[in-house]
C-alpha cells in the first residue's frame, strides 16, 4: 500500500502530499505505535489527519471481518486532527498523545454519545458527561476514533455479543478475541487505532491483549477514575490501556491516572511519569513464579513461551524465585462469588423489569449471581484480605511475579468450554480466568505482554498470541522500570487480516 | 479487648461433606429465587441450577478455608474512599 504523506512541520510549513525528505521512506501511519508517531509528527513526516486516515483505512477494511466497533466518529475525528494539526503548526504542542487516534470500550461514556455497554438495555442512553478517562485523553490531544464492541455489560470474557455480533481475532477470524474488551484488543491489533482504553474486572484488558498479540495494563486500584464508566463489580473493576507496546500503556498512563474528585475510590497520590527509565534492563530483577501455578494446568504452547520467556530473562539477569507462600487455591471461585454477586446487585432492578434484553449467558450470571449467600462473598472479600497480605510479605524477597495471561491459546469464536489438558472440556469463563483473577483481587497491577505465537511466530503464521503477566506491588513503577523493556525492543508486528491477499479475508 | 472464643475444627478436604454436596436442585433454586423475589421462568431454574451446581462447591472450600481459626480475625476486603483533599493530582 502506497500512503501519501501530507507532513506538517512544527514550524507551520505545510509540505504537500507525497513530499517527504529525500532519502527517507514515507511510513505506513497505521504500522505506527503512538511513541513512533509521535515523534513522526513532530518531525514533520506525518500529520494527525494522515494518522487518521491510516486508522480509517484498516477501520473500513476490517469492520466486516471483525466487528471491533459499535461507533465511529468520522467527521468528529477529522475535525479534530485538522484542528491538532493546526496547534502543532503553530507550535501549541498538547503532548505525546496529541492527534492520535485511540478507542474506547463501549461502557466508557463520551458526553452525547451512545454509550451501550454492549447491551441493548442501554441503547438509547447518551451520557451527559464524558467519562474522567475519555476527558483526559481528549485534553491531552487524543482523537477518539470511535467506540468497541464487548462482551455485554462486561461479563464474560469472550467478547461473543448476542445483540451486536461476536468480535472476532484479526490473526484468525475464526478464533476468538477474548474479552470482555475484546473490540479494543482487535482494534489496535488491526491497526485501526493506535491504541485503547478497555476496562479490567477479572483480566478483560489483559486477555484480550493477550490474544490479539498486544500489551495491555490493568492498574493498581484506584489509580485510574472508574466516574463515567458503566460498572461490572466495583470492587474490582479498573480502567486500563491497551496498546502496541509497553511505552505507549505507559504514555496513555499518564494521560488517565491521578485522583478524581468524581471516584472517591481513586487514590489521593502523584503520579509518577511511567515512561521514565523505561529503558532499564532486567538486571538483578528477582522475578517471582507462585510454586505449583505458574507452569501447572497450561497448554503446551502456553508453557513453552513461558520457558522461553524466563530464559530470556535469566540470560539478561534477572533473578528466578520460587515463591511457595501465596496460596491460590481459591482465587478462582473468590473472584467468581465477586464477580457475580456484586453484578447482581448493580443489575437487579433490569433483572427483574427486563430480563429478556438480557443475553441468555450474561442473564445466566446475572440470576445465578443473585442467588449466592452473603457468607460467600464475605468470605471472598476476606480471602483477599489473606492474599494481598501474603503478596505483600513476598515482595520482600520478589520484584515481580510472572505467570502466563492465560492458560490456554485463542479458542474459537462462540466456543464455551476449553479444553486444557487432555481430557473434559472445562467451563471457558473459570477456565480463563486462571491467572488474571490473582492480581484482580489482591489489587496489583498488572502487565499482559506479547511473548509469541503457537505457530511459527509473528508475523508468519499467527494465530494466537500467548502473553505472560507480570505484576508489582502497589504502584506500576516496577513495571515502567523494568520489565517494559523486554517488549519494546520488539518491535510489534501487524496482523495481516486487512490484507486482501490475505487467506482469511 | 477480648475476642469471643469460637469451636476449634479442622477444615474440610475438597471432597467433604461437611459443607454439603454440590449439586443444585431445581426445587433449590425456585426456593432461594423466590426469597429473592427474582423470577425464573421457562427453563431459567436449570441454567442457573448448573451454574450454581458448578460455582457451589469450591466456593464451600473457600469458606471452610476462611472460617479456620487460622483466619478468623481476617477483615473483609473492601471499597476505601479516598475523599477528596482540594488539589487534584494530573
Amino acid at each position: 500500500m502506497i500512503v501519501e504523506i501530507r507532513a506538517i512541520s512544527t514550524r507551520g510549513r505545510i509540505r504537500p502530499r507525497g513530499e517527504v525528505d529525500a532519502g527517507k521512506s514515507a511510513p505506513d501511519p497505521a504500522e505506527l505505535t503512538i511513541t513512533e508517531a509521535a515523534k513522526a509528527m513532530r518531525s514533520g513526516e506525518i500529520s494527525s489527519v494522515d494518522l487518521l486516515d491510516g486508522c480509517l483505512d484498516r477501520l473500513r477494511a476490517t469492520q466486516p471481518l471483525l466487528n471491533a466497533y459499535l461507533d465511529v466518529y468520522e467527521d468528529d475525528a477529522r475535525q479534530a486532527a485538522q484542528a491538532f494539526d493546526q496547534l502543532m503548526s503553530v507550535g501549541h504542542d498538547l503532548g505525546p498523545l496529541h492527534g492520535i487516534p485511540l478507542a474506547l470500550k463501549d461502557n466508557i461514556a463520551l458526553k452525547g454519545r451512545v454509550t451501550t455497554a454492549g447491551s441493548s438495555i442501554l441503547a438509547d442512553w447518551r451520557p451527559d458527561a464524558d467519562a474522567t478517562v475519555a476527558a483526559r485523553l481528549k485534553a491531552a490531544g487524543a482523537l477518539i476514533v470511535g467506540k468497541t464492541n464487548m462482551h455485554e455489560f462486561a461479563w464474560g470474557g469472550t467478547s461473543d455479543n448476542p445483540h451486536f455480533g461476536a468480535v472476532r481475532n484479526p490473526w484468525n477470524p475464526d478464533r476468538f478475541p477474548a474479552g470482555s474488551s475484546g473490540g479494543s484488543g482487535a482494534a489496535v491489533a488491526a491497526r485501526s487505532a493506535h491504541g485503547a482504553l478497555g476496562t479490567d474486572t477479572g483480566g478483560s484488558v489483559r486477555l484480550p491483549s493477550a490474544v490479539n498479540g498486544i500489551t495491555g495494563l490493568r492498574p493498581s486500584i484506584g489509580r485510574v477514575s472508574n466516574a463515567g464508566v458503566v460498572p461490572l463489580a466495583p470492587t474490582l473493576d479498573t480502567v486500563g490501556p491497551m496498546a502496541r507496546s509497553a511505552h505507549d500503556c505507559a504514555v496513555m498512563m499518564n494521560a488517565i491516572a491521578g485522583h478524581d474528585p468524581r471516584d472517591a475510590t481513586t487514590a489521593a497520590a502523584a503520579v509518577p511519569d511511567y515512561t521514565a527509565r523505561i529503558d532499564r534492563g532486567v538486571a538483578g530483577l528477582r522475578v517471582g513464579l507462585i510454586k505449583g501455578h505458574a507452569l501447572h494446568h497450561v497448554q503446551r504452547p502456553v508453557r513453552d513461551a513461558m520457558e522461553a520467556a524466563l530464559q530470556v530473562l535469566e540470560k539478561e539477569g534477572a533473578t528466578l524465585v520460587e515463591v511457595d507462600t501465596i496460596d491460590v487455591a481459591h482465587v478462582v471461585p473468590a473472584l467468581m462469588t465477586i464477580d457475580a454477586a456484586e453484578p447482581s446487585a448493580w443489575h437487579q432492578r433490569w433483572l427483574r423489569e427486563r430480563p429478556g434484553d438480557y443475553g441468555d449467558d450474561v442473564r445466566t450470571l446475572l440470576e445465578a449471581g443473585e442467588l449466592l449467600l452473603a457468607t460467600h462473598y464475605i468470605h471472598a472479600q476476606r480471602y483477599r484480605s489473606v492474599l494481598r497480605d501474603q503478596f505483600l510479605e513476598a515482595f520482600t524477597d520478589v520484584d515481580v511475579f510472572l505467570s502466563p495471561t492465560l492458560p490456554f491459546t485463542a479458542t474459537g469464536v462462540g466456543q464455551p468450554t476449553v479444553e486444557i489438558d487432555a481430557g473434559a472440556p472445562e467451563d471457558m469463563l473459570a477456565a480463563i480466568l486462571q491467572f488474571t483473577c490473582i492480581p484482580s483481587l489482591a489489587g496489583l497491577p498488572a502487565l499482559s505482554i506479547p511473548s509469541a505465537s503457537t505457530a511459527t511466530g509473528f508475523p508468519s503464521v499467527p494465530r494466537s498470541a500467548v502473553g505472560p503477566l507480570t505484576r508489582a506491588r502497589f504502584s506500576e513503577s516496577a513495571l515502567r522500570s523494568r520489565l517494559l523493556p523486554i517488549t519494546t525492543r520488539r518491535r510489534p508486528t501487524s496482523p495481516r487480516c486487512y490484507e486482501p491477499s490475505h487467506p482469511d479475508t | 479487648m477480648v475476642r469471643p472464643q469460637r469451636p476449634h475444627y479442622e477444615r474440610p478436604s475438597s471432597d467433604s461433606t461437611a459443607y454439603g454436596e454440590a449439586s443444585v436442585g431445581l426445587d433449590d433454586v425456585q426456593a432461594i429465587a423466590e426469597l429473592a423475589k427474582l423470577q425464573l421462568p421457562g427453563g431459567r431454574p436449570v441454567a442457573v441450577a448448573q451454574v450454581l451446581s458448578s460455582w457451589l462447591p469450591p466456593l464451600r472450600d473457600l469458606a471452610a478455608a476462611m472460617s479456620s481459626p487460622r483466619h478468623i480475625d481476617v477483615a473483609p476486603l473492601t471499597v476505601f474512599t479516598h475523599p477528596y483533599m482540594g488539589e487534584d493530582t494530573p
